[in-house]
C-alpha cells in the first residue's frame, strides 16, 4: 500500500482565501525519500503544514491518503499518533517544559495510540540516551526547556531527536537546512540518514540543493506556484542548482514538451 | 431601587459588625492598651466602613457581596464536627499534610486546634498570640500599637476590623544569628458552613520578629471547604539587620470564600525578605504585600501566582517602598484567568529621594484562557531621585497558538497541550519556592487545578 497518496490537492489560507496549493499530485511508497524543491512562495511549507494538520489552511479540493486512511480528516495530534511527523522549519520554544518531560509525554501518547505499553522513566531514559547520541545531543540540552535558548543547529537536532524517538512512518522535513552551518547540517543529516530503514518514508522540503548532498533522495519534485511542475531523480536537483529556478518557472511555457514528458514518468 | 437597597444592606452590614465587635471586646477582659486598640479599631471601621470601588486602591474589587453577608465569630469552643472537618481538609495537603513533621500551628475557624513543636531550635518562640495576650501582653504591646507602615493605606479598612476583633494569631521570634532550616507552618482551616449556621469570619494577626542575622522560612496556608467564609489575616514582620525571611502564602480556600490578607515586612539594613504568594481563587480574594525597605542595602523579592475561574475574583496588591540607598527589589506576578474569572495586579514601586542606587524590577504576566476572563494590570513606578535603575513590564495574552500546534504535532491532545503550557507558565513561580515539600505540593495542586478548566476553551 502506498504510504502517502496526494491527489489534486488544493489549499488556501483560511484568513483571506488566497489559494497556495493548486493541484498537488504525489505518491510516496514505503522506504522512499522524496525531495520537494522550489523557489520562495511556491507553496513548499504550505504543503508540509497542510499534510501535518496545522490550523490556518482550508483544503478546497483533492485528497490525501495515509496508508489508505483519509489524512485530511484527522486532527493534527491523530496524524502524529498514526505516524506522520513534521520537523519544523522554526521549532517553537516552550519555556517551563523540560525537553525530557516533553519527549516522554509525547512518546507515551503515541505508544498508547499504537497499542504499545507506555515507557517508564528508566526505559525511556535508556531510549533517549541511545537516540541522543545519534544526533550528538548533549545531556544538558535534554534537561533544559524545549528549544529555549537553543542555537539554530541545536533546535534542528532536537527535531531529528524527536523524530527518532517517535518513530514515525512518514517524516516531513520542512527546510531542515535553513539557518544551519555545514557542520550542523552534517549532524542533522546523519541523524536523518540513520532513520532510513527501507520502510520509513520521507518528504524533504528544501530551497537549496546542498541538503540533498547529505540526504540523497530517490525522487526530486519541483514545486512552482502551487503545482509540481517537474519530477525526476537526484540529478534534477543538481540541474536546478546549476540553472536556478527561473529555468523551471519559465519552463512549462518555453519547454512544454519536456515538462509533459517528465510528468508522465 | 436596587442601589439604595444595596447601600443600606452594606450599611447594615457595617452596623452589625460594629455591634459584634463591641460584644466581643466585652467578653475579653484585657489590659487598657488592648481595650483601647480594639475600641479604636471599632470606631475607625464604623467611620470608614468597607472600601468601595471609588477608593483608588479598591478600584477593581467590589466588596459589596462581602459587605452584604452577615458573618459571625465562632464560639470559643471547637466542636467535634469542626475538628473532624479540619482533619479531613488538612489531610488533603499531601506532602504538607498531617504527617508533615515540622513546627506547626493549626487553627480551625480562627480557634487553636493543634501545635507541633517539630525540631524547633531552642530560643525560638513560636506560640499562640492569644496565650501571649493572656499571660504576658507587654511582650507584644509595642508591635500591636505601632502605626501601619507609612505610605500604605490600602489595608486601613481591614486593619481597623482586625484591631476591633484582635484575639489570636501567631507570635514568632527568631533570636540573633539563628537559622531555622525547617519551614514553620501556620495553617488556617475554614470548615464548610453547615446549612443551619451563619457563615464564619476570622480575624487573625501574626507578629514575627527576626533578630540580627537570623533566618527562617514561614508557610501560611489557608484551607477551606464549600460555603461562604471570611478570612481577614494580617502578618507584620520586623527584620533586624541582615535577617532573612522566606514567606510562602498558600491561599486554598473554597469557591465561596472571602479572603483579605496582608503581609507587611519592615527591613533593616541588609535584611532580605522573599514573599511567595499562591492564590487559587475564591469569591473575592485580596492579597496585599507591603515591603518597606528602611535600611541601607535591604533587598526583597516578590513572587506571586494567582488563578481564578468562573465566579472568582483574585486581587493582588503590592507595594515596595525603597526608603534608603542601595536597596533592590525583584517582583514577578503571574495571573491565570479562566471562565469568567477576574484578576487584578496592582503593584507600586516607590523610590524615595534618599533611596539612591535603587535597583527595582517588576514584571506582571497574565494568561487568559477564555473569552470571558478578565485581568486588570496596574503597574506603578513613583521615583523621587535620578540615580536608580527601575524597570517594569506587564503583558496579558492567550496561549501561544504555535506552541499548542507544536505539541499537537507530537501527539498531545489540544487539552493536554493547553494544560502543559498553562502548567509551564505557572511552574516558573513554583520553582522559586525554597522548600521541596511545598514545591511538590504546589506542582500537584496546580496540575489538579488545570484539566477541568482547560477541557474545551473553544466552547466558552
Amino acid at each position: 500500500m502506498n504510504l502517502l497518496e496526494v491527489t489534486n490537492l488544493h489549499a488556501a489560507i483560511e484568513e483571506d482565501g488566497t489559494e497556495i496549493l493548486k493541484g498537488i499530485n504525489l505518491v510516496i511508497r514505503p522506504g522512499e525519500v522524496h525531495a520537494i524543491m522550489g523557489p520562495n512562495g511556491s507553496g513548499k511549507s504550505t504543503l508540509a503544514h497542510v499534510l501535518s494538520g496545522r490550523p490556518g489552511y482550508t483544503v478546497t479540493q483533492g485528497t490525501a491518503l495515509f496508508l489508505g486512511k483519509d489524512l485530511l480528516a484527522m486532527p493534527a495530534e491523530i496524524r502524529a499518533r498514526e505516524g506522520v511527523f513534521l520537523a519544523f522549519q522554526y521549532p517553537v520554544e516552550i519555556p517551563g517544559v523540560s525537553n525530557t518531560y516533553f519527549l516522554r509525554t509525547a512518546v507515551n501518547t503515541v505508544r498508547k495510540h499504537r497499542g504499545q505499553p507506555e515507557l517508564d522513566a528508566i526505559d525511556f531514559l535508556a531510549l533517549l540516551d541511545g537516540k541522543a547520541k545519534l544526533v550528538e545531543m548533549e545531556e544538558a540540552l535534554l534537561n533544559r526547556s524545549v528549544n529555549e535558548g537553543f542555537s539554530g543547529g541545536e533546535k534542528k537536532r532536537n527535531e531529528v531527536l524527536q523524530m527518532a524517538i517517535l518513530d514515525p512512518k512518514l517524516a516531513i522535513l520542512d527546510e531542515t537546512d535553513s539557518g544551519l552551518d555545514i557542520d550542523a547540517l552534517r549532524i542533522a543529516a546523519a541523524g536523518v540518514n540513520a532513520l532510513r530503514d527501507g520502510s520509513r518514508g520521507m518528504l524533504v522540503i528544501t530551497h537549496y540543493q546542498r541538503l540533498l548532498d547529505y540526504i540523497i533522495p530517490d525522487f526530486v519534485h519541483v514545486l512552482s506556484d502551487g503545482k509540481i511542475v517537474k519530477s525526476g531523480d537526484k540529478e534534477l536537483a543538481k540541474e536546478l542548482e546549476a540553472k536556478g529556478y527561473s529555468w523551471i518557472e519559465k519552463g512549462p511555457v518555453v519547454t512544454a514538451p519536456t515538462a509533459a514528458g517528465v510528468a508522465s514518468r | 431601587m436596587t442601589l439604595p437597597a444595596r447601600a443600606s444592606a452594606i450599611h447594615d452590614g457595617v452596623a452589625t459588625l460594629v455591634g459584634r465587635a463591641n460584644g466581643f471586646a466585652a467578653r475579653r477582659p484585657s489590659p487598657p492598651w488592648l481595650q483601647k486598640l480594639r475600641t479604636a479599631g471599632v470606631s475607625a471601621f464604623e467611620k470608614l466602613g468597607f472600601p468601595s470601588t471609588n477608593d483608588e486602591d479598591w478600584r477593581f474589587t467590589n466588596l459589596a457581596p462581602l459587605a452584604r453577608t452577615a458573618f459571625v465569630l465562632s464560639p470559643d469552643e471547637v466542636s467535634l464536627a469542626e475538628r473532624t472537618a479540619a482533619l479531613e481538609l488538612e489531610a488533603r495537603l499531601g506532602p504538607l499534610g498531617l504527617s508533615s513533621p515540622g513546627p506547626r500551628i493549626v487553627f480551625v475557624n480562627g480557634r487553636p486546634l493543634r501545635w507541633n513543636a517539630g525540631a524547633l531550635t531552642s530560643g525560638v518562640s513560636f506560640e499562640w498570640l492569644k496565650r501571649v495576650l493572656a499571660h504576658s501582653p507587654e511582650r507584644v504591646e509595642r508591635a500591636l500599637v505601632a502605626p501601619a507602615p507609612e505610605g500604605d493605606s490600602s489595608n486601613k479598612f481591614f486593619g481597623a476590623l482586625g484591631d476591633a476583633f484582635l484575639d489570636d494569631g501567631v507570635v514568632l521570634r527568631v533570636p540573633a544569628n539563628t537559622s531555622i532550616e525547617e519551614p514553620l507552618f501556620i495553617l488556617h482551616v475554614a470548615t464548610p458552613a453547615w446549612s443551619s449556621e451563619a457563615p464564619r469570619m476570622v480575624h487573625t494577626r501574626n507578629l514575627f520578629t527576626f533578630e540580627e542575622n537570623s533566618s527562617a522560612t514561614v508557610v501560611e496556608a489557608y484551607l477551606g471547604g464549600s460555603g461562604p467564609s471570611l478570612m481577614n489575616a494580617r502578618t507584620d514582620v520586623t527584620l533586624a539587620k541582615g535577617a532573612r525571611l522566606n514567606h510562602v502564602k498558600l491561599q486554598l480556600e473554597g469557591p465561596e470564600a472571602f479572603h483579605v490578607g496582608q503581609l507587611a515586612v519592615d527591613h533593616a539594613a541588609g535584611a532580605h525578605a522573599a514573599s511567595h504568594v499562591f492564590s487559587f481563587g475564591g469569591k473575592v480574594v485580596r492579597n496585599e504585600i507591603a515591603m518597606s525597605l528602611r535600611g541601607e542595602g535591604a533587598t526583597t523579592e516578590l513572587n506571586g501566582l494567582f488563578c481564578a475561574t468562573s465566579g472568582q475574583h483574585v486581587d493582588c496588591h503590592t507595594l515596595i517602598d525603597h526608603a534608603l540607598p542601595r536597596g533592590s527589589s525583584v517582583e514577578l506576578y503571574k495571573g491565570v484567568l479562566d471562565g469568567t474569572g477576574r484578576g487584578v495586579f496592582d503593584g507600586k514601586i516607590l523610590v524615595r529621594a534618599g533611596a539612591v542606587r535603587t535597583d527595582a524590577r517588576q514584571t506582571n504576566r497574565n494568561l487568559v484562557l477564555s473569552n470571558s476572563a478578565l485581568v486588570d494590570s496596574k503597574p506603578q513606578l513613583e521615583i523621587h531621585n535620578n540615580d536608580v535603575r527601575c524597570t517594569h513590564g506587564s503583558t496579558t495574552g492567550r496561549l501561544d497558538a504555535d506552541a499548542v500546534f507544536y505539541l499537537r504535532s507530537r501527539g498531545l491532545s489540544p487539552e493536554a497541550a493547553r494544560a502543559l503550557l498553562t502548567y509551564a507558565f505557572g511552574s516558573e513561580l513554583i520553582e522559586k519556592v525554597p522548600s521541596a515539600d511545598v514545591r511538590a505540593f504546589l506542582e500537584n495542586h496546580l496540575r489538579a487545578w488545570l484539566p477541568a478548566n482547560l477541557a474545551a476553551p473553544e466552547a466558552r
